[in-house]
């Protein structure tokens, strides 16, 4: 308890911090305005009081107008300033919330950019990371008005009571003997409450999931001949069952506070009005106390439950502010410096490597070489770690022995640049950018977004051409109405277009004729020799016809290299290699294949 | 016809709500109705009990009350505080667990819903922002908050008429003050949160281009591919522009808006000093008592409080109406068509007549006047460039796709007229975007038969057929969780679809469809498990998609797709004697492999 309130200062402290730093005249005069804003909420209340009176006294003929007139004006200008200040506070609010969202969550997706790529695999972290997504500035501003609100509401408060002193000290002891009970209650309940939600977190992550199975057309497509709605959706009742039983303890909690608050609420007002009638027969009390104090007690109520919000309402956003700071400690990819000169060889040194988190021992003192320009083909069983092999060389992931090195150079020392210039990748699982067809070409070098000819040049040379049928400014897939989706297939030549594009030294293929036609295929294989003749290439394929172009095949197994050599040296091995090819060649042979 | 939706009232859905609600929760929605009821009637009279008191309290002052009557009015006034609050806390305890639960079944609803939609509708951009905008609904519990709204809505209004009623027994000249200075608020209120709903709409494809970009830098796979390429700081951009443009929208009709409030506010406040002019006016020629005069300020205050959360309420609803709205706009859309006759496996062949099918906003035919034959019992192998209609064609005999024109009979019936729970016990599919569902490996396989998903047997049987007995024995059991989303075993990409392949045979069906089902496989494994699967569905018919005309060697008949067309329907030996397209396609693969 003792270090949650340490925790939940220490982050109002940032919070206030970050927002000063980022908008530090707004928030100046935002605070200002709203600390300032408590004086009215009294004066409103006393000068009820005297015009009251005097209108008495005027009526009874005691007073002439001139009073009157003067306390009503004074009346009605505070109602006036109260909301002038209303208005202008919603305005600031407005503007700092835009200009910490401008500035705020440019700094989180900088550091989404720079965590180290195991972060996004595991799923510890993607909790974490999952609260990054909503708006996570929202919290640390909204820590910023809960912390200044609150500090008005007690100034308020104090106002309320001295007024309430004022009339009558039992009047005064007792709504102070009543709010700190009240408070105490509701803020004790939403602490509980965001306790709880906090635990629900990872169930609820699997019911969105489950029901994004709903709403994906390929999953659907399963679903729907599978039959399996009902498996699915029982699945779904059992984790939302669990977080509904969370939230009715939730309610529970919360009601039982709140029927507690009520009680106090109607004991504390039949115990004022009936103090101030009797004052009032007793004439210790004006007309005018009697009506300005039962006018406020709701207001009284107010304000108290407003107070306690704001500062339930800390304890949770601090909470939040929390993952923030985890987030932002985040370990970052080590940022390397070093350009390249001449040598581009790529190096594999011992390398031993297992995924953060995982027992199986993926890549087992792995050493092999790649001469600068050469074409290799990575060749291997499911599951032979080629695909692992291509993620250590692009940095995503360092070894846990042995060293990557690119022109003698450790791959970790090199700057993103020298890395782009060198390698350019199509991934197992390539991107299917929902963007205009310039654009997902584009990314494989953004330099020639505006070059017509080299992008229409790239998707000749991967077989895609038809797709710019009509223009290269089309947008692809269904985030756009006149969007239009790709098959597989052309998704995948345009990968493939992409990383042609690139001028990189190195163009590396992973699986990139899975999804193509024999037609397709063959026409990709052909242009290998033109794409390819001024620089190295890595390619892993499965379609091991592709394999016979390289000039060297390198075969892995289990992590480890277990032969290497030309086709034809490797085929009279007659080792692993060889009989895959025998395998797969055999479907062409032309005679019949036995059943 | 969006437009038209704006104008018309916002009670449009109260009768289809009511019965939503009522229908899932009758017990609850009573008792909200008559607490409504109840509550109406306790403001109605506490209005005048708080203007009696002050009379009372008046009348003594002047001399012309008694003491007794006094202190009769307070305890009628406190008793009349605690009643609805008393009432309203009743009331979340009677109800806000159960409605909580029961609201529960309007999100099942509506993801039974989606998943019911037919798979066509799954290609329209346009219907994932439907859905987006269905879920926020549900979600955001918009049904009933629109339905207690409008409950909570009606005390709200009748408390208005008691005041008013109220200050017109004092003088009815002070009702059209009252009245008119509360107008501009009602009607600029009314106006902007149709405005505002306007903007919110024509925002949803900007918004969903934001989350998407959102999504793609900082979602596993596309982080990695965006790392390699350096398009990063482009994708942020991006993203920047589109989340500025839904900020400055906001922002701006913020501006525009709180300006005119701030208009009408002070008009408000006007009034309420003219009233208090005029009442004090009254006061002093005596027309109505220093009692009234404190009860009129009283009133005038509550008016103007009443106003703000009336018309706050009354704006709130037509947003919530919009909600409610977006949710029955899905609803409305037909769901897929659901034949009679019992479907009890087909005996004899399956043909396609004349078939016809374009996707909902592509302009060309993606099949046009298709007709072949299957007959039971046989193995037929699609061949066809990437785009030729191999894939939509599975799809439309599994009738997940109605075709525009033409028919798909079985046994001479169009799948329409079939029930589709018994259609689909006949059927199976593997899909090219098979889904890699992060669960256990007992539902990746399993959900193919959901009632046998606890047959180990059964399970264990279908994972020897596809290899995946060694990974099941790695990882350690059925019951291992799947895939990084959920700190489950990942898999690499030609297990994913060896699991695919277990989940497709473990469904005993009479026709399976595959594909391209060996995409990312080892040369190894895919002949395996391709001989294993012609071994098992020997006598049974299956339809198999593949760019490895290798494979058609062992079909007993080959369709040759091209542009949307059958361009070939024989053997591998007749077609590649006699058809130019299917000789063109396997010659080309074929070469690759030649020594």
């Amino acid at each position: 308890m003792e270090q949650k309130r340490r925790h939940t200062m220490q982050n109002s402290l940032f919070a206030l911090k970050t927002v000063f730093r980022y908008a530090p005249a707004t928030a100046t005069v935002y605070a200002l305005l709203a600390l300032t804003s408590s004086v009215f909420t009294v004066v409103q209340i006393l000068f009820l009081e005297k015009l009251v009176n005097f209108v008495t006294a005027y009526i009874l003929q005691t007073a002439d107008v001139r009073p009157v007139l003067l306390w009503g004006l004074l009346y009605v200008f505070s109602l006036l300033g109260v909301q002038l200040y209303t208005f202008s506070l919603g305005k600031l609010e407005k503007h700092l919330n835009r200009k910490l969202t401008k500035t705020l969550s440019p700094a989180i997706i900088d550091k989404f950019s720079r965590i180290a790529y195991q972060y996004y695999e595991n799923a510890e972290f993607k909790d974490v990371m999952a609260r990054m997504t909503a708006n996570p500035q929202q919290n640390i501003h909204k820590t910023f008005f809960s912390v200044v609100n609150c500090i008005s509401q007690v100034l308020k408060l104090v106002g309320v009571l001295g007024v309430f002193f004022r009339a009558s000290i039992w009047i005064g002891l007792g709504a102070a003997l009543i709010g700190i009970p009240m408070s105490i209650l509701e803020i004790r309940a939403t602490d509980k409450k965001q306790r709880l939600l906090q635990e629900a977190t990872s169930d609820q992550r699997m019911a969105e999931y489950l029901q994004d199975l709903f709403s994906d057309k390929h999953s659907a497509y399963e679903i729907k001949v599978f039959r399996a709605k009902e498996h699915i959706l029982d699945l779904w009742h059992e984790v939302t069952g669990r977080i509904f039983k969370r939230y009715k303890g939730i309610t529970k909690i919360l009601l039982r506070a709140q029927t507690v608050v009520t009680l106090l609420k109607i004991a504390y007002t039949t115990f004022a009005v009936t103090t101030l009638s009797l004052g009032f027969l007793a004439g210790r009390i004006e007309l005018g106390v009697l009506v300005s104090i039962i006018n406020s007690i709701g207001n009284m109520f107010s304000i108290l439950g407003s107070a306690s919000y704001s500062l339930s309402d800390l304890g949770a956003r601090t909470h939040e502010i929390g993952y923030y700071k985890v987030f932002m400690d985040f370990e970052e990819q080590p940022a390397g410096h070093d350009g390249l000169s001449a040598g581009r060889d790529i190096v594999f040194e011992n390398v031993s490597f297992r995924y953060p988190g995982t027992e199986r021992e993926i890549l087992h003192n792995l050493s092999f070489t790649i001469k600068n320009g050469e074409k290799v083909a990575l060749v291997g069983v499911n599951g032979a770690g080629k695909s692992t092999i291509i993620k250590l060389l692009c940095g995503l992931y360092t070894p846990d022995s042995g060293r990557i090195t690119i022109g003698g150079k450790d791959v970790s020392a090199l700057s993103k640049e020298a890395l782009g210039r060198t390698l350019s990748v199509v991934f197992q699982d390539f991107g299917a950018y929902q963007l205009t067809l310039r654009e997902n070409i584009a990314f494989g070098d953004l330099k020639k977004m505006h070059s017509d000819a080299d992008l229409l040049e790239a998707l000749h040379l991967a077989g895609a051409e038809p797709i710019a049928e009509r223009g290269l400014d089309i947008s692809l897939g269904r985030l756009e109405q006149d969007g239009v989706d790709l098959s597989q297939g052309q998704w995948q030549r345009l990968a493939v277009a992409r990383a042609f594009l690139s001028d990189a030294a190195y163009i590396i293929l992973d699986e990139p004729t899975a999804s193509l036609d024999p037609i397709a295929e063959s026409r990709l294989y052909e242009s290998f020799s033109s794409v390819l003749e001024k620089r190295g290439c890595i390619l892993i394929s499965h379609r091991l016809a592709s394999a016979k172009l390289a000039e060297r095949i390198i075969v892995i197994e289990s992590g480890e290299v277990i032969e290497t050599g030309s086709h034809e040296e490797l085929m009279q091995n007659g080792g692993l290699y060889a009989v895959m090819y025998e395998e797969q060649s055999g479907w062409y042979q032309d005679q019949e294949v036995s059943k | 016809m969006k437009a038209e939706k704006n104008k018309k009232s916002n009670l449009r859905y109260l009768g289809r709500v009511t019965k939503d609600l009522y229908a899932i929760m009758p017990v609850e929605v009573t008792i909200v109705l008559l607490i409504t009821l109840f509550q109406s009637v306790i403001a109605f009279v506490q209005v005048y009990v708080t203007a009696d008191l002050f009379d009372a309290a008046g009348a003594y002052f002047s001399g012309t009350g008694t003491k007794d009557e006094l202190l009769f009015r307070s305890g009628i006034f406190v008793l009349f505080f605690a009643f609805p609050l008393l009432t309203d806390i009743l009331h979340r305890w009677i109800s806000e667990i159960p409605i909580f639960t029961k609201h529960h079944a309007l999100i099942y609803k509506l993801h039974a819903r989606v998943v019911s939609m037919p798979l066509v509708r799954f290609e329209d951009p346009e219907f994932y922002n439907e859905i987006w905008r269905a879920k926020l609904c549900v979600y955001n519990n918009g049904l009933l908050n629109y339905f207690f709204g409008f409950t909570g809505f009606v005390p709200h209004i009748v408390r208005f008429i008691g005041t008013v009623s109220v200050i017109a027994s004092f003088d009815v000249r002070f009702i059209p003050l009252a009245v008119l200075s509360v107008l501009p608020t009602f009607i600029s209120k009314w106006i902007y949160s149709r405005e505002q709903y306007k903007i919110w709409r024509e925002q949803t494809p900007v918004a969903r281009r934001r989350d998407y970009l959102w999504n793609v830098l900082t979602g596993k796979d596309t982080v990695k591919e965006i790392r390699t390429m350096q398009t990063e700081a482009y994708l942020k951009d991006k993203w920047t522009q589109a989340r500025d443009e839904v900020l400055e929208q906001d922002f701006s009709f913020d501006r525009k808006s709180t300006n005119v409030f701030l208009f009408c506010d002070l008009f408000r406040l006007l009034g309420f000093a003219a009233s208090v002019a005029l009442s004090i006016y009254f006061a002093g020629r005596g027309i109505i008592s220093v009692g009234q005069f404190a009860a009129c300020i009283s009133a005038f205050g509550g008016l103007q409080a009443m106003t703000t959360a009336l018309f706050g309420l009354v704006t709130e609803q037509n947003q919530k109406a919009n909600f409610a709205g977006d949710y029955y706009d899905f609803f409305d859309h037909a769901a897929e068509t659901e034949g009679e006759k019992r479907f009890g496996a087909f005996t004899k062949e399956i043909s396609l007549q004349n078939v016809s099918f374009s996707y909902p906003t592509a302009e060309k035919e993606a099949l046009h006047d298709v007709s072949f034959t299957i007959r039971k019992g046989e193995r037929v192998v699609i061949v066809g460039e990437n785009g030729s209609g191999k894939t939509t064609l599975s799809k439309l005999i599994a009738g997940v796709y109605e075709p525009d024109g033409g028919e798909v009979q079985y046994d001479g019936e169009t799948i329409k007229t079939f029930e589709k729970d018994s259609f689909y016990r006949h059927i199976s599919v593997i899909s090219q975007n098979f889904v890699k569902y992060q669960l256990t490996m007992r539902e990746n396989i399993g959900m193919s038969t959901p009632n046998q998903v606890h047959n180990d047997e059964r399970l264990l049987q279908s994972a020897r057929a596809a290899n995946v007995e060694p990974i099941i024995r790695r990882i350690g059991g059925l019951d291992t969780q799947l895939g990084r989303e959920f700190d489950g075993v990942e898999l690499s990409g030609g297990e994913w679809q060896k699991v695919a392949i277990a989940r497709g045979l473990n469904k005993d069906a009479d026709l399976i469809i595959l594909d391209e089902p060996t995409s990312a496989l080892d040369p190894l494994v895919e002949y395996d498990i391709l001989k294993k699967f012609i071994d098992l569905t020997e006598g049974k018919t299956s339809v198999i998609i593949s760019h490895r005309v290798g494979l058609c060697k062992f079909a007993d008949r080959i369709i040759v797709m091209a542009n949307g067309c059958v361009v070939g329907n024989g053997t591998h030996q007749k077609l590649l004697k006699t058809n130019a397209e299917y000789a063109r396609i396997w010659n080309e693969q074929a070469k690759w492999y030649a020594e």
